[in-house]
């Protein structure tokens, strides 16, 4: 904890400065007019928060005696939220963390009072009531039996059958609604492309990931610096024995079977990364092909039994996820309240998350990005919004669908959703089995509703639905996809990678059409998702060929014609809302455009008139119909740089000859 | 004097006639092809590097690789079939559509010029690989 600035209330201190706080009680204290610009200084949206504290953040760092001057008098402590880690100072400071405080140590009822009076200084610039996030699932948890044998599938992962999310074949004993397809479509990435690199790091921010489980046991990553138990920060990173994670709540060691705790986050870690090809139970998406080859799961831990979800906890795993090395962080949890735009759940909620979250993706942990990429889930309670955080314009936020490729009952869908992916459905027909859900990795310790009338223990493998469940599957693909690049020594644009994550997907749209049926009779209109389920359903190949590189499309010389966008786009391309296009002066020159391109119909119209190249820019609404940003919830602004061979005769098929 | 010079030119002529190829001797195409050049009407190429392999089979069909674009990952691969009629030569991809155009084609040893029978169009020079 060396690098934690702790200042604790002394009577030398108080006595010594004593006048200083008179004066400042006075500024502290706003008479009737002033209330009002205290308060906007105060984020607080809910009565969903810890009790004990109140995170801080300052104008400016504040020096050691303003903080003094705060503390004393009061019966509060002070000490900075984030530690801070050597050679990152930059960046931290870029984002402001290092003007971070987190106050403790008043009485509970003096929480709103405490609030007030710091707000109403005049080096603070926010106080955020430390709200609690929620997991995003129901937390059921239903336990799955091992088998003896792999059933003939790519790999000897007996369970891997069971798991329809990875390879989809249309089983109708999954459900009677399956449709073939509704999966991440990675059973060639797996046989042609690769299997992951352990090299490429996933941050579980989440439960604690039970790292001895025997499917996920080789793929944890091990933090070279610290000696497992000994009771030291053999590292120095400000955290004891963070062997393969740490626990952000307890501050101690990464746990997972407390009473209140569901196997959350070993479910999602093993949708990332459980070992592949090992002869036991499931596969995960980057999980290696049984060579010790898969990426690493990293375990940061936000919630622990009943406790936990707090901001300053997962703020302070997302730093660590980005100071120890992981390119992916995988967020299952969010806020269920409504926010009518990113501007006022900053107003509302504070920007620590958001701070956190962009020192995350402004760190670079791998050789193929100049960053890493958070993803989220985009919450379970039917809203037609995404929630945040990751409903933020910049942060990839996840729906979820079932085995019968239409939309999960319990999903959020609409501004600020961004991509789609399986995280299961339980209520299909004919509701015999927990097949419809999303099989994964579980504690054995965590009671499964094996029976709801009789909850067991004992199962190292279970089914849980969820956006949870979705999120962990989009973070395995993006594992993948930098394996891959990392293997063929390519380099991306993170926010250009972001753009690739999100346009990599098929439409989904073409199912919504009338109403799904659950086993009960019950039904559920599907209009209301069209167009708001994000892009579409995350494609791990049409990433990995977005990896290798698209080809360029050919256009005819002499003619006005429109132009097919999905291999850009992917295949909901002519339903996706473009923003754009752009096309400059001398590539306008080489292909001899008459006129401006343009997207009609989600077509690109051209008309060149000269045999050439060129590149033609074409921005969209990553999710959704409007750009969100500012004032506004909606999709992430994608860009693709399309290029352009005109000829003077082309084929419809986009072949050569 | 001046008889004999057009009897001379004459006789140049039916030589060189007779050394052309015969129009009749069927043109034989099978073989790995790799585009090798294209000569447009325009001096802008672009930016762009295009990888085109054609093989043409004696069964008629052919397989086709492209990677279009210096961004192109790995190549597209088109089968189908292929016909040649005296110089001219159509074909029809697997999924049943026409090639974008027919050819007027050469064959002079190792390389093999194919011109798109459009207007003002390029042509397409291969090698034998």
């Amino acid at each position: 904890m060396r690098n934690w600035f702790r200042v604790i209330q002394s009577a030398a201190a108080y006595f010594l400065i004593s006048s200083c706080v008179a004066v400042e009680e006075a500024q502290v204290l706003p008479d009737a007019s002033g209330e009002s610009q205290v308060m906007t200084k105060v984020a607080k949206f809910n009565d969903s928060y810890d009790t004990g504290s109140l995170l801080v953040k300052f104008n400016a760092v504040p020096s050691e005696e303003v903080v003094e001057r705060i503390v004393s008098g009061n019966s509060f402590q002070l000490e900075k939220l984030f530690p801070s880690t050597p050679g990152k100072e930059e960046l931290e400071a870029r984002f402001g963390l290092d003007r971070w405080y987190i106050v403790r140590g008043f009485e509970e009822s003096g929480l709103d009072a405490a609030a007030r009076k710091i707000a109403g200084l005049a080096e603070v610039s926010l106080v955020q009531y430390n709200h609690l996030s929620s997991r995003n699932s129901d937390e059921r948890l239903y336990g799955a039996d091992t088998k003896a044998s792999a059933d003939g599938q790519m790999f000897n992962d007996p369970l891997l059958v069971d798991q329809w999310h990875y390879n989809n074949t249309g089983n109708a004993s999954i459900t009677t609604s399956v449709r073939k397809g509704a999966d991440i479509n990675v059973k060639d990435v797996w046989a042609q492309l690769t299997c992951g690199d352990p090299d490429i790091i996933v941050a579980v921010v989440d439960e604690g990931v039970k790292y001895t489980h025997p499917d996920l046991a080789a793929n944890m990553w091990v933090n070279p610096g610290e000696v497992a138990g000994n009771g030291i920060d053999d590292d120095g990173n400000g955290y004891v024995d963070d062997v393969h994670g740490y626990n952000f709540v307890d501050n101690g060691p990464v746990t997972w079977g407390k009473a209140g705790d569901s196997g959350h986050g070993t479910h999602c870690a093993g949708t990332i990364a459980a070992v592949n090809n090992n002869g036991k139970g499931v596969a995960g998406v980057a999980g290696g092909s049984g060579k010790n080859d898969g990426c690493r799961i990293m375990s940061c831990q936000i919630f622990s039994g009943d406790r936990g979800g707090d901001v300053g906890s997962s703020v302070r795993a997302i730093k660590y996820a980005a100071d120890m090395g992981a390119s992916i962080i995988s967020c299952s949890f969010g806020y269920t309240s409504a926010f009518a735009s990113d501007n006022a759940y900053i107003k509302s909620q504070g920007s620590a998350e958001i701070d956190a979250i962009h020192y995350f993706e402004s760190s670079q942990n791998n050789t193929v990005l100049n960053g890493n990429i958070a993803v989220f889930a985009a919450g379970n309670d039917s809203h037609p919004y995404a929630h945040y955080p990751g409903a933020f314009h910049d942060i990839i936020s996840v729906t979820a669908f079932g085995p019968d490729y239409l939309p999960a009952e319990y999903t959020n869908y609409g501004p600020g959703c961004n991509i789609s992916a399986p995280g299961g459905e339980s209520k299909l027909p004919p509701f015999t089995t927990y097949r419809a859900l999303v099989l994964s990795t579980v504690p054995s310790e965590v009671k499964a509703y094996y029976d709801e009338r009789l909850a067991k223990t004992g199962f190292d493998y279970g089914y849980m639905q969820g956006t949870s469940m979705a999120c962990p599957h989009v973070s395995g693909v993006v594992a993948l996809a930098l394996s891959y690049a990392k293997k063929l020594g390519k380099t991306f644009d993170r926010e250009d990678f972001k753009d690739m994550i999100v346009t990599s997907a098929n439409d989904m749209d073409q199912y919504l059409n009338g109403s799904k049926t659950f086993y009960n009779g019950s039904t559920m209109s599907l209009a209301p998702y069209y167009h708001k389920l994000g892009t579409g359903s995350i494609d791990a190949w049409r990433l990995m060929m977005k990896v290798e590189g698209t080809p360029c499309l050919t256009a005819q010389i002499g003619t006005k014609q429109w132009l097919d966008l999905s291999p850009y786009f992917g295949t909901a391309s002519t339903s996706l809302t473009y923003v754009g296009v752009e096309v400059d002066d001398d590539d306008s020159e080489a292909l001899g455009l008459v006129e401006t391109p343009y997207i009609q119909y989600g077509r690109l119209y051209i008309h060149p008139t000269k045999y050439g190249s060129g590149k033609v820019t074409v921005r969209a609404v990553g999710g959704g119909t409007e750009l969100g940003g500012g004032d506004n919830v909606g999709g992430m602004d994608v860009s693709c740089e399309i290029g352009i061979i005109s000829r003077s005769f082309k084929s419809s098929n986009q072949g050569w000859l | 004097m001046r008889k004999f010079r057009i009897l001379i030119l004459v006789a140049a002529a039916v030589l060189a006639l007779g050394c052309k190829k015969d129009k009749n001797v069927p043109l034989d195409i099978t073989g790995v092809w790799e585009l090798a050049d294209i000569q447009t009407k325009s001096v802008n190429i672009g930016a762009e590097a295009v990888e085109i392999v054609i093989t043409f089979n004696a069964d008629n069909t052919f397989s086709l690789s492209q990677k279009i674009g210096s961004e192109a990952g790995r190549p597209d691969v088109f089968t189908g079939v292929w016909q040649l009629t005296d110089r001219t030569l159509s074909g029809k991809y697997s999924d049943g559509k026409s090639w974008g155009a027919t050819y007027e084609i050469s064959v002079e040893g190792t390389v093999l010029t194919m011109t798109p029978d459009v207007s003002d169009a390029e042509t397409y020079i291969y090698h034998k690989k």
